[in-house]
């Protein structure tokens, strides 16, 4: 019995270890955003403020993701427009000040690839975007000792008007995609 | 035909201009009372087109749409209840409760004398509008008047220094009364009433400070705005021809409505597109 005992508490002790949580790295970590204008071209743009946190399972090929983004962060080059997107004619930042992700299922393959479902709430929407993750890569930070990093790209789309925001459509695109760079510190 | 429905100036020009004009003749004949619902009708056109009637997420905008909904109610017990003595005081307790309701979530970002000004510059300015204009229920052109030069004001200042959703709705009742301002023209004038006042201020008065508070239009437009009940009461000489007084009771109110554009214009420049 004490044997069982033993062998349950060891192999619990092992998964915690393999388990890891992060911090996300505001200053490496930008989610950025694709959308068509009038037809003509694609206008990019990308958010400056984002925090959250990472777990990522390696035992069990799984983890969890939990972002928030600051709506009126958004920044497209031009102050004027920035204006305009953080009106309530697109997020309506005054009243919905936080963008968030939060995952529900997350797979990591054995090439460190992953997918990620999960739901994306915009202006107190949430509806379920999946996130194609093209390879997790982690490490020792070279310039700060002690520090270990874990970062990935991650990408996907969705219609702005499943979120209710539906001002200048069709002129302004529909489908959004969405890239997102993230460095992530291990607690 | 897709093409048509998504065009701005159909939006909030053609459409309630045509809908308001067309209601306010088939009403006309059936008296005052119904036929101040033909502004009210022309800007429910245009809503339909700009949001489907959706409500939901609950933002500003359709709290405001909500709130312009219960207000034709409002409005028409107004009128048809004999409730006058007390109407200003109903108007004024209404305009505050829905001010509060509209500018609540902004209460957490601002502290101090920011979050006081707020609290009681806010309510105040949508109370003055909606009970100074209401007391020109019987008056129609004033009546039309008034919120024309509010439509228009509220509509080009949301639309260069804020947003173009909340622009267009304000040019939208601009257009819708500017059809009754043409019955005013060809010598058939409908007389306003609570019915039509009451909802169309409240909106308005609304998308203003909403404007400020969750976009970026400068606060002081809205005191400009707030003379244009002031200058609807300046007396006319009485001799003047019909059509020369009409259009000059029209040019008289436009003018702080203009001050407004021209201040946010001056603060903004012309927006992003």
């Amino acid at each position: 019995m004490r044997k069982v005992c033993l062998a349950v508490a060891m192999m619990a002790s092992m998964s915690a270890q393999a388990a890891e949580n992060f911090t996300i790295d505001p200053f490496h970590t930008y989610p950025n955003f694709e959308i068509n204008h009038l037809g003509f071209s694609t206008m990019h743009g990308r958010f400056d403020k984002t925090e959250g946190k990472l777990n990522i399972d390696w035992a069990n090929n799984t983890g969890s993701v939990d972002i928030t983004i600051d709506a009126a962060s958004v920044s497209t080059g031009m102050k004027k427009r920035d204006d305009h997107l953080t009106s309530p004619d697109f997020l309506n930042a005054a009243e919905f000040p936080e963008i968030t992700y939060k995952s529900t299922k997350v797979t990591i393959n054995k090439d460190k690839t992953a997918k990620v479902e999960g739901n994306l709430t915009i202006m107190g929407v949430s509806k379920p975007v999946a996130l194609k993750v093209e390879s997790i890569n982690c490490g020792d930070h070279p310039m700060k000792k002690g520090t270990y990093v874990c970062g990935f790209d991650a990408e996907g789309k969705f219609k702005r008007s499943d979120f209710g925001v539906t001002y200048a459509l069709p002129a302004v695109g529909d489908e959004m995609k969405l890239h997102i760079e993230v460095e992530a510190v291990r607690n | 035909m897709d093409e048509l429905l998504n065009n701005p100036l159909f939006q909030s020009a053609l459409l309630p201009f045509v809908v308001s004009l067309v209601v306010a003749l088939v009403l006309r004949p059936h008296g005052w009372f119904w036929a101040g619902l033909s502004a009210v009708a022309g800007f429910a056109a245009s809503v339909y087109l700009l949001t489907d009637f959706r409500f939901f997420p609950l933002s500003s905008h359709r709290k405001i749409l909500l709130l312009g909904g219960g207000a034709v109610v409002l409005g028409m017990l107004l009128d048809l209840l004999p409730w006058r003595r007390m109407t200003a005081g109903l108007l004024l307790v209404a305009a505050v409760a829905a001010t509060l309701w509209i500018i609540w979530p902004r209460f957490r970002a601002f502290d101090g004398w920011q979050l006081w000004a707020l609290a009681i510059a806010g309510p105040a300015y949508v109370a003055w509008l909606v009970v100074s204009c209401e007391a020109l229920r019987k008056k129609s052109l004033q009546a039309d008047s008034v919120v024309f030069a509010l439509g228009l004001g509220t509509g080009v200042s949301a639309l260069l220094g804020a947003t173009a959703l909340y622009g267009q709705l304000g040019s939208a009742i601009a257009a819708a009364v500017g059809a009754r301002l043409f019955l005013q023209l060809i010598g058939k004038p409908v007389v306003a009433g609570s019915t039509m006042l009451v909802p169309l201020v409240v909106v308005l008065a609304l998308l203003g400070l909403g404007a400020v508070v969750y976009a970026k239009l400068p606060w002081y437009c809205l005191v400009s705005l707030a003379l244009v009940p002031v200058m609807a009461r300046l007396p006319l000489p009485v001799n003047m021809p019909r059509l020369l007084h009409i259009v000059v009771s029209v040019l008289v109110v436009l003018l702080p409505a203009a001050l407004a554009v021209f201040l946010t214009w001056r603060e903004s420049g012309a927006p992003p597109i």
